[in-house]
């Protein structure tokens, strides 16, 4: 499928943009990753954890789901997971790096710590116990891995590569490609 | 615990008050409550699930568990939980309501209920309820946050992710004593809980000084 942009996103940095309908989001990492996305004709109508949790009836994010918005419409296709087998995708804490995410999204006004939707932690891999105790198991995926997002309607996207100091000081880049038109 | 004031909630609907700091919500209910806390003198420290999951390391809250704002501040602890040992209160949920029960219907995905595919879906919900309560403090459904669902215990499996409701319920109704920790306004839902055996019921709140 033809490349529409490609950047890199290095640690400590975030990254925001336009995917339209139909485009597929590649996002290629090995340290946490924090995603959110807003429907772009309206930026109140954003990606809820609770809403894809429930919809799909999983507490881990992975292919073959679907991302939903606070106002329980679809928002994504979740269609390939690099990380299966490795580990697991988070829906339950809070952002890594929620000053950086609050920068990323500056260019769209109006957000702050009392209205940032909670992230999709990529990579973030918490164990959760039977008794529902979260411990946090930091274990990137060994070489980078695609998570690839499909949009099902307009969106702004936001990504910040967030290496905490759990998974690792240094961090390694991350690599946002769009496909399609 | 002197004064005592109790309300009595329908099922199906909303209720929000203004409380102080130090005293205590109680509870006493056999069915599924959504229940969301703000700061009183700034709104948009709402309730949050994630840093509540955060402080307690737990996706459960459980008794002597803090209630967190978005920035991760206390708002409430469970002092008393009487569906301890009986099962967990979920953090997972959002809210029922009329756009999810539709979309459930229209996927064909109302077995998910545990009552069989042809069940009568209410017109609405906990996101109606809690909106409609809240509406007098001018908050809006994109500001309320997602709930502490009391009562709604969930199955979930630790490796797979899986999620799936369950009828475990108290028999009867018993307490959940929750503590504040500064001036709130607390607001909850009597859901219809269209998972449960006897469908939602009812629920007593009071709101003991300490």
């Amino acid at each position: 499928m033809k490349i529409a942009s490609q950047s890199t996103v290095r640690p400590h940095e975030g990254w925001l943009g336009e995917v339209n309908r139909g485009q597929t989001i590649r996002i290629s990492g090995k340290s946490m990753i924090d995603f959110i996305c807003f429907q772009r004709h309206n930026l109140k109508e954003y990606f809820d954890t609770a809403r894809t949790r429930i919809y799909n009836l999983n507490i881990f994010p992975t292919a073959g789901q679907r991302l939903f918005s606070k106002q329980n419409n679809p928002m994504m296709r979740f269609l390939s997971d690099g990380f299966t087998g490795l580990g697991t995708h988070d829906l339950q804490s809070g952002h890594g790096c929620p000053e950086l995410m609050l920068d990323t999204l500056r260019p769209l006004g109006s957000f702050d710590h009392g209205n940032l939707p909670d992230p999709m932690g990529l990579f973030r891999n918490m164990q959760i116990s039977s008794e529902g105790r979260i411990k946090p198991k930091p274990k990137g995926p060994p070489e980078m891995a695609d998570i690839d997002l499909e949009a099902e309607i307009d969106l702004i996207c936001a990504v910040t590569n967030c290496p905490a100091t759990e998974l690792s000081a240094s961090g390694a880049n991350c690599t946002i490609t769009i496909f399609g038109s | 615990m002197e004064n005592k004031t109790e309300y009595y909630i329908e099922r199906n609907s909303g209720w929000a008050k203004e409380i102080r700091g130090g005293q205590i919500v109680r509870l006493s209910a056999k069915t599924i409550i959504d229940f969301v806390a703000f700061d009183l003198s700034d709104f948009s420290e709402a309730f949050d699930q994630a840093p509540t999951k955060e402080e307690n390391s737990s996706i459960y809250l459980r008794e002597g568990h803090l209630m967190m704002s978005r920035t991760g501040r206390p708002l409430m602890t469970l002092i008393h939980d009487g569906f301890r040992g009986i099962g967990t209160h979920d953090l997972q949920f959002g809210m029922c309501g009329r756009a999810r029960h539709q979309r459930a219907a229209a996927e064909g995905r109302l077995n998910e209920y545990l009552h069989g595919g042809d069940i009568q879906i209410p017109d609405h919900g906990c996101a109606e309820n809690l909106t409609s309560a809240l509406k007098p403090w001018g908050i809006k459904y994109t500001n309320i946050p997602s709930p502490v669902n009391f009562f709604q215990n969930m199955a979930i499996h630790s490796e797979t992710g899986i999620m799936q409701r369950t009828q475990i319920r108290p028999e009867i109704p018993v307490n959940i004593d929750l503590l504040a920790e500064k001036d709130l306004l607390v607001a909850f839902s009597a859901c219809p809980d269209m998972a449960s055996k006897t469908g939602g019921l009812p629920v007593k709140v009071s709101i003991l000084d300490s």
